[in-house]
């Protein structure tokens, strides 16, 4: 298995750009997004690293709104073969040690790309780690695309899984996709398995009906 | 020809031979009486008649007016005789009659018939006994009683048909189509020799022309020998010869239907032929289970081997198409890892991600000389082996794209193999299945077989064409053709000349009843009668009816003086001969054949002529006044 740590930052990166908002009140013009939560990070990250199970989810969005747009990024998903093709095998994170995001943050950081945040509670404990987008990192999604065109797909899922996960938060999010992989009967510190059979068959249900 | 066949078949039809006649026997009535009530009438009331003490001569029943009563006198005479009123008995007079009685001789014998006539007639037939004792009363035997029309028909015919020795006449009758019947006249027939009445359609007789009973009759008038047995040949000729065309046509009908027959049977045999034929015998059966086994055996061995050879392809091609995945997943991550790496090459560090300090840039100087980090210091490698990296990776993905097609088309082939060796297997089972199966064809075969033998017998049997033995009577039509040729020769014999004399006779007779004008007469065998009148050739048919009524009498009284002579006759001697109305005949003629008869008395002494007529003086003159029952004026005989 090839890994590259230049790969995983730039996904951040977008994960970063398309789950962000504006920082409020603004503080300074370096400062572009604002993204919350590391374990919101870490649960948008599982949809970009397994298309499979962000195609159930798009599913699970059409059934619930009739969007058909919905289902055809669904479809298309299964159609480009993503989930054997795109996707980045992790380990069970939800309980216990997971990957951690630190090479890639660090390559982030190191570029200025991106600052580490947090919200300290009383006892000066860290609550909560926000990520913010600098102007340079927010600048550098758009340039990667224009030099590396084959980038654009990062960005394009990056705005697929925004949109998925929508308002919720980082626990509500990862509540959903231990479900569904729970639903999968992981095993314990095992890799996440795949799901591609599942959608599959309910794209066909779903394209007969 | 065997006699014996020859009698067989004239016994057969009861032809029998008849050279030789019976004695002719005489006829003479010697009392009428018949008694009754009138009613409707001017003159109604009881009657009784009475007229004894008859015997040989000319007798007359005169009256100066017509329907008084002459012509009930002959027909209750004839009504005795015959057992059957004629339908000249008119019916009112018919239900008068009360009580009637005849009594006449039959040569020497004498007979009485007493009858009680109201409704059906009642009585008997007598034999009258001579006295025993000389004055002593007569004794009477019955022969017969009669209570009903047709005992009394059947008591007279058979009586005087016996006594006369007469055989009855049959002639055949042509029906519609081929059927025929022969008929017999017997009694009513011949008793018509008798009684001249008022019909003069016919020559002889009172029969219609149609029944071609006329020359039959003449003939027995002149009792010819062998006549019986002409008819009676003649009739069963006939019989013979249209049995045989029945039979013939039925023939023809019956070789049709044995031709279709005879096919029916052939196609239905083609058939079972056909299906034996197709009924495998149980060795070839056998021989063929063991084949198929055999080959079965082989073939699922086969399939064995291709079962594993398929398994092998399909967990090959599963594999290869797993690693064509992960070098594609590789070509794609590596391809978007350089990109990432060139994205980030073109960023230079700007702090250190552990402490956040910015790069200084006489760090970011060190850097550019000495190729080591701005940061931690290490040998920055430009990573030029990327593009080989990338290259290899392609590579790969060709070579296990090409792996995977190959695996595919190998499983694919394998997948094939093994339907086809199953479908061989499919087939081989069936064809065992089937095959077994036709081993209990043996008792089917054994049924085709049996199916065959009977419709082959079947055919043998309708081929053999039937021998209509009993439809041959080729023989016998030609003995009964032999009869009848042999018969009518000798008829012919014994009638040639008789007929000229018959004729000649007659002119002489009909000359002494007024027809002096007729110079020739010729009587034939058929009783056709032509005759030259005035020099102008003519026939009965065309005479006025006077001349008519005194040929018929000419004819008859001609007939039975010839036979006389020459000893055939067979008339019993009684004539009654009734004349017709004065309105169709005049009364000359009548006195004409009055005058005629009285002279012919001289040549036939034994007989008896009864004469109804119109009072006249030539009557009067001929016929002494014992002889005559007659009435002046109006008044009525009985």
């Amino acid at each position: 298995m090839i890994r590259s740590p230049h790969r995983d930052a730039l996904r951040i990166l977008f994960i970063l750009k398309a789950g962000g908002s504006l920082v409020e009140p603004p503080t300074t013009t370096e400062h572009a997004l604002i993204f919350k939560g590391e374990a919101r990070l870490q649960a948008f990250d599982f949809w970009m690293r397994n298309p499979d199970y962000l195609a159930a989810e798009l599913l699970d969005l059409f059934a619930e709104t009739k969007d058909k747009s919905y289902y055809k990024a669904a479809q298309a998903i299964l159609d480009d073969e993503e989930p054997d093709l795109r996707r980045v095998p992790m380990v069970r994170y939800f309980f216990g040690a997971y990957e951690r995001l630190d090479d890639a943050l660090s390559l982030l950081r190191s570029r200025d790309l991106i600052r580490i945040t947090g919200t300290k509670g009383a006892n000066n404990k860290v609550l909560e780690t926000d990520f913010v987008l600098t102007k340079t990192g927010y600048d550098t999604c758009s340039t990667a695309v224009s030099q590396e065109p084959i980038l654009q797909w990062y960005a394009d899922r990056a705005e697929l899984v925004a949109k998925v996960a929508g308002t919720m938060g980082g626990t509500a999010l990862k509540q959903k996709q231990y479900q569904r992989a729970s639903y999968a009967e992981t095993k314990l510190g095992g890799i996440i398995p795949a799901i591609t059979e599942d959608v599959r068959l309910r794209v066909r249900q779903l394209q007969a009906d | 020809m065997d006699t014996s066949a020859v009698e067989g078949i004239l016994s057969t039809h009861r032809i029998q031979p008849s050279p030789v006649l019976a004695q002719p026997r005489r006829l003479v009535l010697r009392e009428i009486e018949f008694s009754g009530q009138k009613d409707g009438v001017a003159n109604a009331g009881a009657f009784t008649f009475s007229w004894t003490a008859l015997d040989h001569g000319l007798w007359a029943m005169l009256s100066e007016q017509n329907l008084r009563g002459k012509s009930t006198i002959i027909e209750v005479v004839r009504w005795m005789i015959r057992g059957r009123p004629s339908s000249n008995l008119q019916d009112d007079v018919r239900r008068w009659l009360h009580a009637v009685r005849l009594s006449f001789l039959l040569d020497s014998d004498e007979y009485e018939i007493v009858a009680k006539t109201q409704g059906e007639p009642i009585g008997s037939l007598y034999r009258i006994r001579s006295p025993n004792t000389p004055g002593g009363e007569p004794g009477k035997t019955v022969l017969a009683d009669f209570a009903t029309d047709g005992e009394f028909e059947a008591v007279m015919a058979d009586f005087f048909m016996r006594m006369f020795a007469m055989d009855p006449i049959s002639t055949w009758r042509q029906g519609k189509e081929d059927d025929g019947q022969s008929v017999t006249h017997s009694w009513v027939a011949f008793s018509g020799a008798m009684f001249i009445g008022t019909n003069y359609e016919v020559l002889l007789g009172d029969m219609p022309v149609t029944t071609g009973l006329t020359s039959r009759l003449m003939q027995m008038y002149l009792g010819v020998p062998w006549v019986s047995t002409l008819a009676a040949a003649k009739t069963a000729h006939q019989i013979v010869e249209q049995a045989v065309q029945v039979s013939a046509r039925k023939k023809e009908q019956g070789h049709e239907a044995t031709t279709a027959r005879i096919a029916s049977i052939s196609t239905q045999l083609a058939e079972k032929r056909a299906e034996l034929a197709k009924i495998p015998s149980d060795e070839a059966v056998r021989s063929a289970i063991d084949a198929y086994t055999t080959e079965l055996v082989d073939v699922r061995r086969q399939e064995r081997v291709m079962v594993e050879h398929a398994e092998r392809a399909v967990a090959a091609l599963r594999e290869l198409i797993t690693v064509h995945q992960e070098d594609r997943r590789d070509l794609q991550t590596h391809m978007d890892a350089m990109s990432a790496t060139a994205v980030f090459r073109r960023l230079e560090p700007k702090c250190c991600p552990r402490c956040d300090h910015t790069i200084s840039k006489a760090k970011k100087e060190l850097e550019s000389s000495t190729h080591s980090c701005s940061v931690c210091g290490e040998s920055i490698t430009n990573s030029e082996d990327s593009e080989a990296i990338k290259a290899e990776l392609q590579e790969r993905v060709a070579a296990s794209e090409a792996a995977v097609a190959s695996a595919s088309a190998k499983k694919e082939e394998a997948e094939n193999e093994l339907a086809a060796l199953r479908g061989k297997v499919d087939l081989l089972q069936s064809r065992l299945e089937s095959a077994s199966k036709e081993l209990g064809s043996a008792v089917r075969r054994q049924e085709a077989a049996m199916a065959v033998a009977a419709l082959e017998g079947r055919l043998e049997e309708a081929s053999i064409s039937p021998v209509a033995q009993a439809d041959d009577r080729s023989g016998e039509l030609k003995i009964l053709s032999a009869v009848v040729t042999e018969t009518e020769a000798r008829v012919k014999a014994v009638r040639d000349g008789l007929l000229t004399d018959v004729s000649a006779r007659l002119v002489e007779y009909a000359k002494a009843f007024g027809m002096e004008n007729l110079s020739e007469a010729s009587l034939k065998g058929n009783a056709a009668l032509s005759l030259v009148k005035g020099g102008v050739p003519t026939s009965y048919s065309k005479v006025t009816e006077g001349e008519k009524l005194r040929l018929k009498v000419a004819a008859v009284l001609a007939m039975i003086e010839i036979a006389e002579a020459r000893g055939i006759g067979r008339h019993p001697g009684l004539l009654m001969i009734d004349s017709p109305a004065a309105q169709e005949v005049s009364p000359v003629d009548v006195d004409h054949l009055i005058a005629g008869l009285q002279a012919i008395f001289t040549k036939l002494p034994h007989f008896q002529v009864f004469v109804a007529g119109i009072s006249s003086k030539a009557i009067t003159d001929h016929i002494p006044v014992v002889n005559r029952r007659e009435v002046a004026g109006n008044a009525f005989l009985w």
